[in-house]
């Protein structure tokens, strides 16, 4: 059995190395994606320029004389600014939907807006990334392979001849079929491989990194074609007529390849865009202000309480005086706006969680994990989004506990005379900046970008495999 | 006399009808039977039962004193079926496709020269030995599996409608390979709907009709006695 196989394989791999058309298809297919990542490399330039922008402005507020931070708005001082990452020019999946740097503010962190048809690309990819060209021609390219194989042997009466031979059918199908497979992998590999030389050749300094992307990259492809090769032979094999086949494995491949992956991603994106994270950044500044106002106002009618209707000076001396006492009442308003801005925020949170639902949804296609395995090897993934969010979240709550919950000064609006008037209690001496923890820029190391890569790697496989079954299980009917 | 190829009774069901209906056949070794019919006669059918294609299928049928139920395998071994006229892999060479067949065969593949003799004796033009299957002429194809036969030692020949895409001077050389390669001694079992060609190749002839054969002439007169076409 397995001779037949490695036999059927090599026979068809022939076939296909003596085929001229193959050359000229790979060609065209290197010469595609060679264009798509120099429109990604350019894209990656504008972006890095933005951020060495960005860089420059953080080290001229590091050097400028300044107070000790107060912790009463977000300070340009504390800014994280995110390096647009290297794989986005292979795949840019979350890369431009993430901020390009986070701003920390006493409700909580602050966004960088992103331009809204930049954050409509989210996890939908572009018809110009090589994950899409991959996905979308690679595809189609693999399936009519595959159908060819077997409807021309098909045809020819080859199988049946090979059969009479003594070859089993199970074997020689998937020889033929493997030896196709072989022949897109190889051909993948020339394009991913033209690609990676055309990036070097622009980026130099990172030749490295570069290539690392693209080897990474040349797994999902294999598996991907790998599916529709199998694919387009089981339509090959179990079809009443040709036209009736190829017709099913377009439209198949339509489905999977584009409609599938676009309307999973269509679906994510319905689900939060009532909730988007500047409004609920608003939202969640004004509950957090509205709180802290409710503490100042209560600090102030303590001091009316214990006074009558004082003097500035007396209210300010008595301010001093039971400093301690206000303090603690301070404290309770503080934890409470700290609650009411929370609340907020994780409702937001919730929201998004409800996205993994459509995940779930995306991998009935192998269309998707093809999407999600390049975003994951080229680091602009869903844990690229994870990594910075928990980066942020770590920074948040060292600043939040040693900066905008201890603030060095409060406002006290003690009532006075029909209104209000504003006396200011010293707590603490402030922190300067440079005592403040610096933030740790997050990093991934291979391990993690690979088991982020291993569930759609797995479902591609899943998907491999079941084809080969079907294709298994109907390869007898092709020599009866 | 011994029948290389020993059918009684074969049944083959298609959906509510039948294909062969109860067909006896027996072919004496070394001597050639051609079957004629129409097209969807059940000619094919036929060659598929006998190379246990066919998993439906009732009667007997022995091949060199072999089950043609429970043997499969050793049948195919001392077979050679060849569709048309012969169907090769258009992207290798002539050699290359002999070296192919002996392979799939599990045959030792044979030297060089005994490739080149078996080809010049089944009349391969020596300028195609190198040059692709798919440059070849439909006699020359044939002509190729012809030359395979030989090479392989075939005990039995089944052919399938070799004669359905030559032209009539083709048809001719190809009636003259065909009994060329009797003289090495196999059994060969022709099926065709071209009835001048099955006369003018084999030594006795059947007609296929409603599922079951009828002697259309008397055998020729060398051919040893044996052939039975049962009436059923």
């Amino acid at each position: 059995m397995l001779r037949t196989l490695e036999r059927a394989c090599r026979v068809e791999l022939l076939r296909r190395i003596r085929q001229g058309s193959l050359y000229a298809v790979v060609a065209g297919l290197a010469i595609l994606v060679c264009f798509s990542v120099q429109v990604g490399i350019s894209e990656l330039e504008v972006r890095r320029e933005d951020y060495l922008a960005q860089l420059s402005d953080l080290a001229r507020e590091q050097v400028r004389p300044r107070l000790p931070l107060v912790g009463w708005v977000p300070e340009p001082v504390l800014r994280a600014i995110r390096r647009p990452e290297l794989g986005s020019i292979v795949a840019r999946g979350d890369d431009m939907a993430i901020p390009a740097y986070f701003d920390f503010g006493p409700a909580g962190v602050v966004w960088a807006r992103n331009v809204s048809s930049d954050v409509a690309q989210l996890n939908t990819g572009t018809l110009t990334d090589v994950e899409s060209i991959v996905r979308v021609l690679g595809g189609f390219l693999a399936l009519v392979l595959g159908f060819q194989c077997i409807a021309g042997a098909r045809a020819l009466g080859t199988l049946k001849t090979w059969h009479a031979l003594g070859a089993g059918a199970v074997p020689t199908v998937l020889g033929k079929l493997l030896g196709c497979w072989c022949i897109t992998t190889a051909g993948s590999v020339v394009v991913l491989a033209a690609a990676a030389l055309s990036a070097i050749l622009r980026l130099p300094n990172e030749p490295t990194e570069l290539s690392r992307i693209f080897i990474r990259c040349a797994v999902p492809t294999t598996l991907y074609l790998g599916c529709f090769v199998a694919i387009g032979g089981a339509f090959a094999i179990w079809a009443r007529n040709q036209a009736g086949a190829l017709a099913g494995g377009i439209a198949l491949w339509i489905l999977v390849a584009m409609v599938w992956p676009q309307a999973v991603a269509l679906g994510a994106q319905m689900e939060t865009q009532g909730v988007m994270r500047a409004r609920m950044e608003l939202q969640r500044d004004k509950a957090f202000d509205d709180e802290v106002r409710a503490g100042q106002d209560s600090l102030g009618n303590k001091v009316a309480e214990w006074l009558g209707d004082p003097t500035a000076a007396q209210a300010q001396a008595i301010v001093q005086e039971r400093q301690r006492e206000l303090d603690a009442l301070w404290q309770t308003y503080v934890n409470s706006a700290r609650m009411a801005a929370g609340a907020i925020e994780e409702a937001w949170r919730q929201e998004h969680v409800r996205e993994k639902r459509f995940e779930r949804l995306a991998y009935l296609s192998p269309g998707t994990p093809l999407l999600r395995s390049f975003a994951a090897l080229s680091e602009t993934g869903f844990e690229l989004a994870g990594r910075w969010s928990s980066a942020v979240d770590t920074q948040e709550g060292k600043l939040v506990q040693l900066l905008f919950d201890n603030r060095s000064q409060v406002t006290v609006r003690v009532p006075s005379r029909g209104g209000r008037q504003l006396l200011r209690m010293e707590r603490n001496k402030g922190i300067p900046w440079h005592d403040l923890p610096e933030f740790q820029t997050p990093m991934g190391t291979t391990t993690e970008t690979w088991q982020a890569a291993a569930r759609p790697l797995l479902a591609l496989a899943a998907f491999l495999g079941l084809a080969v079954v079907v294709v298994a299980i109907g390869a007898p009917r092709l020599v009866t | 006399m011994i029948a290389a190829i020993d059918i009684v009774g074969l049944t083959v069901p298609k959906g509510r009808s039948v294909v062969l209906d109860g067909l006896c056949l027996k072919v004496p070794s070394g001597s050639i039977a051609a079957v004629v019919g129409r097209s969807q006669a059940g000619k094919t059918v036929l060659l598929s039962a006998i190379l246990g294609r066919i998993a439906d299928v009732s009667g007997t049928i022995r091949v060199c004193d072999l089950d043609g139920r429970e043997q499969t395998g050793e049948i195919l071994q001392r077979t050679t079926w060849v569709p048309g006229c012969g169907v090769l892999e258009e992207h290798l060479t002539v050699r290359e496709n002999v070296s192919l067949v002996m392979r799939l065969c599990q045959v030792p593949e044979p030297t060089r020269t005994a490739v080149e003799r078996a080809l010049r004796e089944s009349d391969v033009p020596d300028r195609t030995f190198d040059l692709r299957a798919r440059s070849l002429t439909r006699l020359e194809a044939f002509s190729v599996w012809i030359a395979i036969a030989r090479l392989r030692r075939s005990l039995v020949i089944l052919l399938d409608d070799p004669a359905a895409s030559l032209g009539p001077l083709d048809a001719v050389r190809a009636t003259i390979l065909i009994r060329e390669l009797r003289s090495n001694g196999p059994t060969i079992l022709v099926v065709t709907r071209d009835q001048q060609f099955a006369e003018d190749v084999a030594d006795a002839v059947y007609l296929l009709e409603g599922g079951r054969l009828s002697t259309t002439r008397a055998s020729r007169p060398e051919t040893p006695p044996g052939h039975t076409a049962d009436l059923l």
